[in-house]
């Protein structure tokens, strides 16, 4: 059966990164985590690192959400 | 009929404006999205930053070596400071980017995308074919926002 793209899981996990912005910024500027039942499970500088690190601390067949923590007022 | 693809608002203070007492706050409007992949499947979900400033999407070299896509050329990513030094060469391409409505379906959108030989940029959802084919409605009052497609 072919994965499902959206979970109800990583609906919460998106707003558990929004809520926890304030703290993410603080203690991993510039990084990206991976976030899993309302915890960082990975943190790299690329995705593809967290996603790595993330592996062991999630369920077969989840996945984590992945974000780009911004280190502060970026004017793209 | 609509189909509504929902926006958050996300919100801190700058570490740094902090210390010198600076208190306004960085406000994005965030989405949740994830990208087909050459196998047909889809990438992990992601938040991605809703940018009207930029053109088309940008996206870092890790995603973007696992998505499905085809290369339409090479460009220079210039932003607000015009310095050469400042300049990031990229390639463009061509992505499809999966988004979840309101109503539990997914809506798939091709992107124009600016593929960044560096990972540690945010990744952008711009102009390119989100607007010609929402409406964005943004009311921070209401902590309401979210793209609209209206069916006919």
């Amino acid at each position: 059966m072919a994965q499902k793209i959206f979970t109800e899981q990583g609906k919460r996990d998106f707003e558990w990164l929004v809520t926890h912005a304030q703290e993410l910024v603080r203690m991993y500027p510039d990084q990206w985590v991976a976030v899993y039942r309302g915890e960082v499970v990975g943190v790299g500088k690329s995705g593809e690192d967290a996603l790595q690190q993330a592996k062991d601390r999630i369920e077969p067949g989840d996945r984590p959400v992945v974000n780009f923590v911004e280190g502060g007022a970026y004017v793209y | 009929m609509s189909t509504r693809i929902p926006l958050a608002f996300e919100e801190f203070l700058d570490p740094h404006w902090a210390q010198q007492g600076i208190t306004a706050l960085i406000t994005r409007l965030v989405v949740r999205v994830a990208f087909v992949t050459p196998d047909g499947g889809s990438t992990e979900e992601r938040k991605a930053v809703f940018d009207t400033g930029a053109p088309v999407a940008l996206l870092p070299l890790g995603l973007w070596q696992r998505c499905a896509v085809t290369i339409k050329g090479e460009s220079v990513l210039r932003g607000v400071i015009r310095k050469r030094e400042c300049e990031l060469p990229v390639q463009i391409g061509e992505v499809t980017c999966h988004l979840p409505a309101e109503d539990g379906s997914t809506v798939s959108v091709p992107l124009t995308a600016y593929l960044a030989p560096v990972e540690d940029i945010a990744l952008l959802l711009g102009c390119d074919r989100l607007l010609g084919r929402f409406q964005v409605v943004i009311d921070r009052p209401h902590k309401a926002a979210y793209l609209e497609e209206l069916s006919d």
